[in-house]
């Protein structure tokens, strides 16, 4: 297809695209990929919690200063844990909708889902991009009060 | 004939448009914000390098022999492997932006094609660090 540019004034969005049978071949392997991603966060949540609850709650606590502060757990690590987990289902709940959404767009069983699923995965992003940079920075204040 | 025609030609409409025009945008930022902190962390790595190798010999009473080089491999195996992914992924954005903006149908399933590859690898991240985490909980 001639790639052509939308015209002064003209929705660029509006007609011209569409999923053909590649674009239909590529979002279902998206879909299929995202589907995985969320079943091992999920094992891998029940994994974390069976851990922190089967009694093996205590990492490490030493006596030597400075380093080994940061390996204490107890209270404090089931609820960072826990709190981690809920971040990682929301996160992973957008994933999901994406999955299933485009699924049911390309199968034909509800074709408009399409718009509906990819604002899923761009939540998703949105999330992700966010706590990457809240991350970053919290690695920065640590740094900062190391040295 | 139905059937398969209705597979094969969803239409992008306005709002699917709009929405993987924005996701493009996040996918982007993301893969930029991500290749930036890896440039930053092989940096601090780099100039960083003696120090804490003084701390981690501290830290391990004087059991360090390679360790430092196992770190360094370590953390460049999985700047490359993050470096790859952000690539698949800022080239997904722009091919998916490209194709939704001229219409471009080959340059939009390139697009997608690339965020493909990308979920490919994050799947198979958690995949393995799954397999790792059961590992662990297996008694020695």
């Amino acid at each position: 297809m001639e790639p052509t540019n939308a015209p002064q004034g003209q929705d660029i969005f509006t007609s011209g695209l569409k999923i053909d049978e590649t674009a239909h071949r590529h979002i279902t392997g998206i879909a299929q990929w995202t589907k995985i991603i969320v079943i091992t966060a999920v094992i891998g949540y029940v994994l974390v919690l069976l851990g922190l609850f089967s009694g093996t709650r205590e990492v490490v606590s030493s006596s030597n200063e400075g380093f080994s502060d940061y390996f204490r757990s107890g209270s404090q690590g089931v609820g960072g844990a826990i709190f981690g987990i809920i971040l990682g289902l929301l996160l992973n709940y957008f994933l999901y909708m994406f999955s299933v959404q485009s699924r049911k767009t390309l199968t034909g069983t509800e074709p408009g889902l399409l718009g509906s699923s990819f604002r899923n995965l761009k939540i998703y992003f949105i999330m992700l991009t966010v706590l990457w940079i809240i991350g970053f920075l919290f690695l920065l204040v640590v740094s900062a009060s190391l040295a | 004939m139905e059937e398969q025609k209705s597979l094969f030609e969803i239409e992008v409409d306005d709002n699917a448009g709009k929405e993987m025009n924005e996701l493009s945008k996040w996918t982007k930022l993301f893969g930029i914000i991500v290749l930036c902190l890896i440039a930053i962390c092989i940096l601090f790595l780099a100039f960083s390098w003696n120090r804490l190798d003084e701390v981690i010999t501290v830290e391990a009473a004087g059991e360090t022999a390679g360790l430092m080089g196992v770190v360094a491999v370590i953390v460049i195996i999985v700047a490359v492997i993050a470096g790859i992914m952000m690539f698949f992924l800022v080239r997904s954005a722009n091919r998916i932006r490209r194709g939704l903006h001229n219409r471009d149908q080959l340059e939009f399933n390139d697009g997608l094609a690339d965020l493909k590859t990308f979920f490919v690898f994050m799947g198979i991240f958690s995949i393995l660090s799954l397999l790792s985490n059961l590992f662990n909980l297996i008694p020695s």
